[in-house]
């Protein structure tokens, strides 16, 4: 190991900038939006503001949190996200142990059955129609 | 026990197939279903009888193919990416590297644009004020409506959206290959270059055929979401796909039975690759994926 150590080296410098420098670019954006949040209005929409916060003040949040409806808005939200992944979860894991058992009832067929709805999408109108005709129009469940 | 998910994949995903009888007649929007002229395969065959809509498909047909390619061409990115992390030592920074680039991918789309255009727009964004105050530009650069690069800047959004979510796949792959391996390899003096290349690229390698494969038949579905939002006059014509076709001539133009035909063609056409992609995968890998 010893008489590699110079180019070990070189690429773990090289690799290691490269990881900073994506990383970076995957942060920066957020980081740019959230200075610009609580940073001076005036300042902020004549773009002054480029690395770090000026003027800062929190009025743009309180705003923001008074805005009528966003407390149902963000607890929607939430609710999706659990129940859909806890469904996603269960389906998943049901529908992948009966696919892995020999035995299941023309298990060759139903997996098809499920892997090419994966593939195909009938359209967003007729989408609208089966959801109006199941009840589920305007509705969480959805 | 799975019967009510079965039941729930049938409800979802093939019930709706009944709106393609939409397709064959003179839908519009309100009336109801028999109320319309049944037209047959008028609206299929209006998509290659005049040239003006034969060339709005072939346009459309190029981007999407154009697009989709530059997606198969990117997909060992991931792969590299994940190679190149599991070889830093430093746990810390790899588990902080990890987290931060894989937060870009559960920001939806919408969100993605609205990062997009405070960072490249043209009067309002970071780039060009921070171009302008250092004096390298003297006039700004229109990043976001301009169609002279918009496949290259699609594949840019997409790979700065889904890289780190990608690589964590492989990154358990290598997680899962041998360690003795290593240390037999290590023993026998092999070089860092010849142990990733001899070791862990066969060990990623199935993974990444079932991907490459499930790709492939995801070729013409690039999904609507990215495109719809980066569209603009100006970049209209290189960055429309299939399914932003469909959406704009059936939801926009008011279209319907004929972009129902469209999307008619686009599914038949995406379950046919499906079902190439696994003779291809029956052929080189002696295994099938579905």
């Amino acid at each position: 190991m010893n008489k590699l150590r110079k180019n070990d080296v070189v690429f773990n410098i090289i690799n290691v900038t490269m990881f900073l420098l994506f990383t970076f670019i995957c942060v920066f954006p957020f980081y740019y939006i959230f200075i610009n949040t609580i940073s001076n209005n005036e300042l902020s929409t004549a773009g002054k503001i480029l690395f770090y916060p000026k003027g800062i003040h929190f009025k743009n949040y309180i705003e923001v949190f008074k805005l009528k409806g966003i407390g149902v808005a963000a607890f929607i939200s939430v609710a999706r996200t659990v129940l859909g992944t806890l469904l996603t979860l269960l389906a998943s894991s049901f529908l992948g142990y009966a696919f892995c058992r020999p035995e299941y009832w023309h298990r060759k067929f139903w997996y098809r059955f499920v892997i090419i709805a994966m593939y195909f999408s009938a359209g967003l109108i007729p989408w609208f129609v089966t959801m109006k005709r199941i009840g589920l129009y305007n509705n969480f469940l959805a | 026990m799975s019967l009510p998910f079965l039941i729930a994949v049938f409800v979802f995903s093939y019930l709706p197939l009944y709106g393609w009888s939409y397709a064959f007649f003179d839908y519009h929007a309100g009336m109801k279903l028999k109320d319309c002229t049944f037209v047959g395969f008028k609206f299929f065959t209006a998509m290659v009888d005049n040239p003006v809509s034969r060339d709005e498909i072939l346009r459309v047909l190029k981007n999407t193919f154009g697009m989709s390619f530059l997606n198969i061409l990117a997909s060992p990115l991931p792969v590299i990416f994940a190679i190149c992390l599991m070889e830093v030592k430093a746990k810390r920074l790899r588990s902080f590297v990890q987290t931060l680039t894989t937060l870009p991918n559960f920001i939806s789309w919408v969100l993605v644009y609205s990062v997009a255009w405070s960072i490249f727009s043209i009067n309002d964004g970071f780039l060009n004020h921070f171009l302008m105050s250092t004096n390298i530009i003297c006039k700004e650069i229109n990043f976001l409506a301009n169609s002279n690069h918009v496949w290259l800047t699609m594949l840019g959004y997409s790979t700065w959206k889904t890289l780190g979510w990608n690589s964590i796949m492989y990154i358990a792959a290598i997680t899962a290959i041998d360690i003795q391996q290593y240390e037999a390899a290590m023993v026998d003096g092999a070089s860092r270059f010849q142990r990733i290349w001899h070791i862990t690229v066969p060990g990623i390698l199935p993974t990444y055929f079932v991907l490459l494969l499930l790709s492939i038949a995801n070729f013409i579905n690039n999904g609507m979401e990215q495109y719809y939002l980066f569209e603009n006059p100006m970049n209209k014509g290189a960055i429309e796909v299939l399914d932003l076709y469909v959406y704009n001539m059936g939801m926009v133009g008011q279209n319907i039975s004929y972009s129902t035909a469209v999307g008619v063609l686009k599914s038949l056409v995406s379950v046919g690759l499906l079902f190439f992609a696994n003779g291809l995968s029956k052929i080189v890998r002696k295994e099938s994926i579905i």
